[in-house]
């Protein structure tokens, strides 16, 4: 075969370039500890390393999920906590009240209204600007305290009093009507009232009639009532994995209101006591009973949820490792052995350049003169 | 008579011609790097004899032309090598501009994008109360439009640049094409003259050569020494006569070739031109379609849940996404919700705390919408990716294959018509120390005659 000049200029021409373009890629690899920059260079190795990093992602998002997750069911367990113990004092105060042999009871009462104030805090405990036993309605204080009684009915008795369900009305605040609400009855005149006892008699010759109802409106000096403020409900979720969403909240009506009513309870409770009824007080003890399981319930709930965002807290975050992991091997140069093909490759390059430049010294030129 | 000035005429002519061999070698050291140079050869006969009464006679040397080394086979495989080579070069160069905008290591793409928008809309559900939840939910649906935009354009873009080189392509082919017929009466004029028009053919040879790198030509050459080129089954050079390619509709979304005459479109099977076409129309097109369909599909959806979802003020069946836009390129957010960010339906019912709406258009991420149920948009998006490296990786195979193939054929070709410094020196040797023995010979003879002379 005849070799010609510029056959062999062109071939070392492309042997050095393709040398150095080796070289090239050997160094943008170590530069960027990446082993491909563009997909053609591994298409597939690209479509694993993109879809790995998008699940690292989203692992990521879970992870972040379950740590706001993790938040509420804490800021929840802490006011709960504080529920069980002023519903351990409320039995305790039931159970010295149902006997009355220290005459002790208006006092009590006074400590079940204070206890009352509280649970009614504790249920519109917040998390920063949000109301935790809210349920959807999460920017508004669920529960609200309420002194007013819009209308009582109430069977008069004649010189017989007849117990509102109140004690401790505010002076003058009581207005008797008709069940109709056609006809107000005046005060000393048609009926008398015990303010501080919330006991109401019918006075002989008044227009009132004995065994009839009545409507009776008035305001208390305590809480007589705590409304729930709209619809208490809604399952806030948080999506802790691809196919699990879990609640993280307890809702008022689940804690509060959940087969006997909390704050009813402590009205109930004082309001008894206040009318110094022992028998009301011991037929309240049942209901507390029932509250302190309820609400046991719920903490124990708390419990198991915290506990699940735990194990999946665990379980992403080895996913986590597992993904960086896998990633890496995909995606990742081995920079010692890119190393040692570079330094191959410069060998090459090399032995390529000084081939070709002895190649230019040799030419029967040089020896013809 | 056969006398001494008879051998002068053989020194004569014996003098001529190796001044003539020494011309043909020293252009052969000029050209050594001359692309499509085909070494030349003169070409040295014995003269004629001439019979005397003593015998027949040598008359010298004569030179009956210069030859030119050539290998038409060579030639014919070289040209079809080039045509695929040219194809999947073309096809290699746009679409590693395709790929650019699409890196392995995806931090500006799509992929992060849509990353970034389902977390927004997690961390929404998470806070649906949250003012600042909203307003990153707007800004991140805003930066996956502006991706959507910007992938779309750098397409459109190449699609432009694609349409010039056609362009210039066809410009390319049509001036080769006139140059050919050009030749063709030149090549034919000088032969019919008995020259052989070494310089022409091989104008004529490198044109051929380039032209097979743009299309699918064939070349036949008939015995007058004129060349017929076909583009796929039709003629485009024949004789003097060249036909010519335009582009149709300049300018718009997707040019076409056609014949300048009959209007008609060729056969583009190979070279460059089928490669831009192919890339343009086949694997572009299909990139933007894939797109197009993750864009409608990321649309459809949010859309669907979006009005499924409750507005602070109640009401339900509002658009996220502007509805009327349905494409990568003109993808938008509903004007309303651009806007005001408290219009995002986020609950399901109403309230402000309730995030369940935007909790379902999270998870939106792992739905298989796309594919008949089998990608989800972010898949739909990898396996785009993975495509345009696909495609990209194995036009650049094709090309490296045939660029091996016609490395190798270059080099047979270079051993018949390459030129070979050595072997033009070792030629300039032997025809010197021919040229000095002949001039001793005049001189002898000139003695001779010098001393017949002063007899």
């Amino acid at each position: 075969m005849r070799v010609t000049d510029a056959q062999m200029h062109r071939s070392m021409r492309q042997n050095v370039a393709r040398a150095l373009g080796q070289i090239n890629e050997y160094q943008q690899e170590i530069a960027t500890g990446r082993r491909f920059a563009r997909p053609s260079q591994d298409p597939s190795g690209t479509m694993l390393s993109q879809k790995l990093q998008a699940l690292l992602e989203r692992n990521a998002q879970y992870q972040a999920n379950v740590d706001d997750g993790a938040h509420w069911v804490a800021a929840t367990e802490h006011p709960l906590g504080t529920v069980q113990e002023l519903l351990s004092k409320l039995k305790e105060i039931a159970l010295r009240g149902s006997d009355d042999s220290n005459g002790e009871r208006g006092t009590l009462g006074t400590s079940v209204d204070q206890l009352l104030q509280e649970l009614v805090e504790q249920a519109n405990a917040t998390d920063g600007d949000r109301y935790l036993f809210g349920g959807f309605r999460s920017e508004s204080a669920p529960y609200a305290k309420s002194t007013a009684v819009a209308s009582e009915t109430f069977r008069a008795g004649i010189a017989t009093e007849v117990d509102l369900a109140n004690a401790k009305l505010a002076a003058g605040s009581v207005v008797v009507r008709s069940t109709n609400g056609a006809v107000t009855y005046r005060e000393g005149v048609d009926y008398r009232i015990d303010y501080d006892k919330g006991r109401i008699e019918a006075i002989p010759g008044g227009a009132m009639l004995d065994g009839t109802d009545y409507t009776a409106s008035y305001t208390t000096q305590t809480t007589s009532a705590v409304p729930a403020q709209g619809t208490l409900t809604g399952d806030i979720l948080r999506q802790i994995g691809p196919e699990r969403t879990e609640p993280v909240n307890l809702t008022g009506p689940e804690v509060f209101t959940n087969g006997s009513n909390l704050f009813q309870l402590a009205i109930d409770l004082k309001n008894a006591l206040w009318k110094n009824d022992g028998d009301k007080v011991r037929s309240l003890l049942s209901g507390i009973d029932t509250a302190i399981s309820n609400v046991g319930k719920q903490v124990g709930l708390l419990g198991a949820r915290s506990a699940a965002l735990e194990t999946q807290s665990q379980l992403l975050a080895s996913d986590h490792l597992a993904l960086e992991d896998h990633l890496s091997q995909v995606r990742d140069a081995d920079l010692p052995e890119t190393m040692v093909r570079l330094q191959a490759q410069q060998n090459a390059y090399q032995a390529a350049l000084a081939a070709t430049s002895r190649m230019f010294q040799m030419s029967l030129t040089n020896f013809l003169r | 008579m056969f006398g001494l000035s008879a051998g002068l005429e053989i020194a004569r002519r014996a003098l001529r011609a190796h001044q003539l061999t020494l011309n043909v070698l020293g252009g052969n050291i000029a050209n050594v790097e001359t692309p499509g140079y085909s070494r030349r050869r003169a070409e040295l006969r014995p003269g004629m004899d001439i019979q005397t009464p003593s015998g027949s006679m040598g008359t010298g040397v004569d030179v009956v032309g210069v030859s030119r080394a050539r290998d038409g086979i060579l030639d014919k495989s070289y040209r079809g090598h080039h045509t695929d080579f040219g194809r999947w070069g073309s096809m290699q160069e746009s679409l590693s501009r395709v790929e650019s905008a699409f890196p392995a290591d995806d931090s500006t793409g799509l992929g992060p994008a849509l990353a970034e928008y389902w977390k927004s809309w997690s961390d929404l559900a998470n806070q649906p109360e949250s003012g600042s939840a909203r307003i990153a939910v707007r800004e991140k649906a805003r930066a996956l439009t502006d991706t959507f935009k910007r992938l779309d354009s750098h397409l459109d873009s190449l699609v432009e640049d694609i349409n010039g080189e056609i362009g210039t392509g066809v410009d390319r082919v049509n001036s080769i094409a006139t140059r050919l017929g050009a030749l063709n009466a030149m090549v034919v004029a000088a032969k019919s003259n008995g020259d052989e028009p070494s310089g022409l053919l091989d104008e004529r040879d490198r044109l051929v050569d380039e032209l097979a790198g743009l299309a699918n030509v064939q070349v036949e050459e008939n015995a007058a020494g004129s060349i017929t080129v076909h583009l796929g089954s039709e003629v485009l050079v024949q004789g003097p006569e060249a036909r010519a390619l335009e582009v149709a509709d300049p300018g718009s979304g997707s040019t076409a070739i056609r014949w300048q005459d009959t209007k008609q479109s060729p056969v583009l099977a190979g070279g460059r031109l089928s490669g831009l076409l192919t890339t343009r129309d086949d694997r572009i097109a299909a990139y933007r379609q894939a797109l197009d369909d993750i864009a409608a599909g990321l649309i459809a959806e949010t859309n669907r849940i979006h009005a499924a979802g409750t507005r602070l003020d109640g009401s339900t069946g509002h658009n996220f996404f502007d509805p009327t836009r349905v494409h990568a390129g003109d993808i938008r957010i509903d004007a309303a919700i651009e806007g005001d960010v408290n219009l995002i339906a986020a609950s399901a019912g109403g309230e402000r705390g309730d995030g369940r709406q935007a909790l379902a258009m999270a998870q939106i991420a792992g739905s298989k919408l796309l594919g008949n149920g089998t990608e989800t948009l972010g898949s739909a998006y990898r396996s785009m990716v993975g495509r345009i490296g696909l495609d990209t990786s194995q036009a650049q195979s094709f090309q490296d294959a045939q660029g091996a193939i016609l490395d190798q054929i270059d080099a047979q070709r270079a051993d018949v018509s390459g030129v070979s410094l050595d072997e033009e020196m070792t030629q300039m040797m032997a025809t010197q120390h021919a040229y000095q023995a002949m001039v001793r010979v005049t001189t002898t003879i000139d003695q001779m005659l010098d001393s017949i002379v002063r007899m």
